[in-house]
Formats: C-alpha cells, sequence, structure tokens
C-alpha cells in the first residue's frame, strides 16, 4: 500500500478500488489542478501525463497514477512530493464553519 | 412571434444579455439617464419633467425626494405627486402582459433562471436591472414592439441609480463608485465600505452579513473580548471574532487547553462565542528557518448538519474533535486510524 501524503491543504489517502462510475476532469492549461489558492494563483498541481483526476457522482474526487515513474505534485509555497502510481482519493481540509452547525441558518 | 422553446443562438446569447447587466451596476451618465427620463414620461403620455435634481446617494436620494414633494407642493407651479405609478407600474404591467401571452413557460423559467439570479444579486435589487434584464432578452429574441414602452427606463436603469419621478420633476442619485465582493459574490470588504457611493454613504458587510461601520473599520488590536461579549448581535458578535483572527481571540478570550499531543494544541473558548480551536505548526519551514503556526477552527458541538464519516475507512468521526490529533485529521475528513501523512510538506 501507498503512503498517506499531505502538502498544504491537499492530503491524497491511498485507495484500493475507486467507484465504477467515474468521469475523468478536464485539465486545466495541461495542469491537473488538485487546489486552487483563494487570492494568490497559486496551485497544487500535477503536469505528467500519466496523472488522471476523477469526480465520482457524490463529487469525491480521486487521482489515478499509471506507470511506473509516478508523478510529481507541486505547489509555489511548499516542497514538491513525488506520488507512487496507484490510486488516491482527494481530500480538501476543510475548516468548520456556523453552516456545519444543526443551530445555524443556512446561507 | 410566440416564443415556446430558445434556440441554440439564443441561450448563448443569455450571458451576453448578463454580462452586459452585470456591468451596467457601476457608472452614471447623466445624459443618457436623462434622456432615459423624457423617453419614460412620454411612453406614459406626460410632459418631460421640467426640473432635474441629481443627488450622490440612495440615502441623499430619500431624504431629497421628501424635501422635493414638500417643496412642489408649496410651488404655484406643480404638484408633489409622485407619477412613478404612470411611469413605471402601469408601462410594465402593459407590458408584461402582452410579453406573458406570447412567451411560453418554459421559456420564461429558462431566460429568469439565468439571468435574473446573477443580475439580481449584483446590484441588490437596488436598480432596476433584475427584470428589465428578462425583458432586454425577450427584445433580443424578436419581440421588441412589445418592449418598446419600457425603452426609457431601460435606458435609466443603465445609467443611473435609484430614481424618484414627480409630475413636474425627476430626482435621480449616483451609482456607486465601487462595490466589492468575496468569492461567492457576497458583498464583502475586509477595509472599508462594500458599497460606496459619492457622498460617502455605504454599506459595510462581511461574508454578505451587513454590520456597522465600527466592526469592520475599528483596527483589529483594538478589539477587546469586553466588545465582543458586549456586541448584542449574536452575528455581528460572530463576525468581529471572525475579523480578528483565531489567534487573536485564542489570546482575548479565556482559552482552556484541551489536548496537548504531537500533533499539536486543541483549545477550548466557552465565551462570548464558543468555539474550539487546533493550533498546529506549518510543515514546510518559512526562508528564515521558524516554522509558522497556523489555527483552525475544529466543531465545538455535537448538533451537526450533516454526519461524518471518515474518508478512509468510513468509520463515524467524533461530533466534537478531543485531542489535536482528532482535530487535525477531522480537518481532512479522516479518523484518527487514517490520518498519518508521512510525506508532508
Amino acid at each position: 500500500m501507498n503512503q498517506p501524503i499531505r502538502q498544504g491543504d491537499v492530503y491524497l489517502v491511498p485507495v484500493d478500488a475507486i467507484p465504477a462510475k467515474i468521469t475523468p476532469v478536464a485539465r486545466d492549461a495541461g495542469r491537473i489542478i488538485l487546489a486552487y489558492g483563494e487570492v494568490t494563483g497559486h496551485a497544487h498541481a500535477i503536469t505528467a501525463p500519466e496523472a488522471t483526476l476523477l469526480s465520482a457522482t457524490d463529487n469525491a474526487r480521486f487521482l489515478r497514477i499509471v506507470g511506473a515513474g509516478g508523478a510529481t505534485l507541486t505547489h509555489e509555497e511548499h516542497g514538491a512530493i513525488a506520488i507512487a502510481p496507484g490510486e488516491y482519493r482527494v481530500v480538501i481540509g476543510r475548516e468548520w464553519t456556523d453552516a456545519m452547525s444543526a443551530r445555524q441558518v443556512i446561507d | 412571434m410566440r416564443l415556446d422553446k430558445l434556440t441554440p443562438d439564443q441561450e448563448a446569447l443569455l450571458p451576453v444579455i448578463r454580462d452586459e447587466w452585470l456591468a451596467v451596476g457601476l457608472s452614471t451618465d447623466r445624459a443618457r439617464a436623462e434622456a432615459g427620463v423624457r423617453a419614460a414620461y412620454a411612453a406614459a403620455k406626460l410632459p418631460p419633467p421640467a426640473i432635474v435634481v441629481w443627488l450622490e446617494s440612495p440615502l441623499q436620494g430619500v431624504v431629497g425626494a421628501e424635501y422635493l414633494r414638500l417643496l412642489l407642493d408649496r410651488m404655484a407651479m406643480g404638484t408633489g405627486d409622485q407619477v412613478e405609478g404612470q411611469v413605471e407600474g402601469q408601462v410594465r404591467d402593459q407590458v408584461g402582459d402582452q410579453v406573458w401571452d406570447q412567451v411560453g413557460d418554459q421559456v420564461w423559467d429558462q431566460v429568469w433562471g439565468q439571468v435574473r439570479g446573477q443580475v439580481g444579486r449584483a446590484i441588490w435589487g437596488q436598480h432596476e436591472a433584475g427584470w428589465l434584464a428578462y425583458y432586454a432578452a425577450i427584445a433580443r429574441f424578436g419581440l421588441s414592439d412589445l418592449t418598446h414602452p419600457l425603452d426609457g427606463i431601460t435606458e435609466v436603469a443603465r445609467s443611473a441609480g435609484w430614481w424618484w419621478s414627480f409630475r413636474d420633476a425627476v430626482l435621480l442619485t449616483e451609482r456607486p463608485l465601487r462595490v466589492q465582493r468575496d468569492e461567492r459574490n457576497r458583498l464583502h470588504a475586509e477595509d472599508g465600505p462594500a458599497i460606496v457611493y459619492p457622498d460617502g454613504w455605504g454599506v459595510w458587510s462581511w461574508h454578505g452579513v451587513r454590520v456597522p461601520r465600527e466592526i469592520i473599520e475599528t483596527p483589529a488590536d483594538q478589539v477587546t473580548a469586553e466588545g465582543i461579549a458586549g456586541e448584542s448581535n449574536v452575528e455581528v458578535r460572530r463576525v468581529l471574532v471572525e475579523r480578528i483572527g483565531a489567534e487573536r481571540y485564542l489570546a482575548l478570550a479565556k482559552a482552556k487547553l484541551v489536548n496537548r499531543d504531537d500533533w499539536g494544541a486543541l483549545w477550548a473558548i466557552a465565551a462570548p462565542v464558543p468555539m474550539r480551536i487546533v493550533e498546529l505548526i506549518n510543515s514546510t519551514p518559512e526562508p528564515d528557518g521558524h516554522s509558522k503556526r497556523y489555527f483552525l477552527r475544529v466543531p465545538e458541538t455535537r448538533e451537526r448538519r450533516d454526519a461524518d464519516a471518515c474518508v478512509g475507512c468510513g468509520a463515524s468521526l467524533a461530533a466534537v474533535p478531543g485531542t489535536a490529533h482528532q482535530a487535525v485529521a477531522w480537518s481532512y475528513s479522516s479518523c484518527t486510524a487514517c490520518y498519518v501523512p508521512v510525506v508532508q510538506t
């Protein structure tokens, strides 16, 4: 099993299998963007052609990396990380907000 | 002609019309607005108003309109009767009825859905663009002879802010100089008014929550725990806490250490705004070698809107994290067993 990887807000969890019903997500100017910076324009990005970002029906996202060489995850403010071939669930860091509470009015 | 279904070309026009009207929001063109007023009066079969007054904000407009009404009543030349019923209401209803008869429900839903939602929000219902954009679309689809009587008020809406029509006078106001929104299009400005008019009047707002000016403009380091506790409106209190940030709030409020482990420190604050915050160390050091601390808010209540399951194993997550590890794992939708990043930057 591969190792879990974290780069800032992006957490990649190795999975045994990904859902059967899944669609590829189009690249943005040739790059897979796992998360965009809110203001800076910085991004957690992958350029390797061996990588594919996939989206399941519940909007869960998965990353598939084929071939032997793996891929590299880059970001302007974080060290680059090598991702081993395999399949990963893509998790974006979250913070609690009042809207998540049942006591709060939803906006 | 009758519209029952939009052609692909017509559908493609919808975002164009929407964007045109979104752009309308910030510029005042007095000459165009006044020409529009004359056309609107003509459509209502009224002579053009003799007196044209311009003011600089909706607030000035509301006060000015009252004053103008009194003034007109005292002048021999006219009356302070407002004629917006004729200038706008009647014309709108006539056009509306005719257009309604000739446009199928599906088309209405489609045009309204795409045009109204965003335009209405962009100008905050302040101007007429919300409903005029609908008729602009209908006119563009070939029914312009029906919508023609609206041309005057459309022109005013394109060129000015709020306006008031009297039999012998018209009062128009300037548009805002600036409107700021957050990434979700909610009114939001962190250092001043989110909407500001030429006379300085405006609206202060934090992510869509309208707040008094001082909530936004008091420097963060002058906000005190007493000041937060003393704010009676719960929503405004939360805005204050968000504005000063978790780190300063932790320092101000009497935060209690819940747990400290290898992952960081978990703090709980009971009042004035209940909060649970985990303090973590950035894994990528700054250029000078030190590592930034950062702060994340985690659930402080068991009353949750959505159930939470670990993305790794499906186990349900603790409703309220009790350790720093549980807290940071929660922020990645994981249980502590599944949140074990071996490589991190």
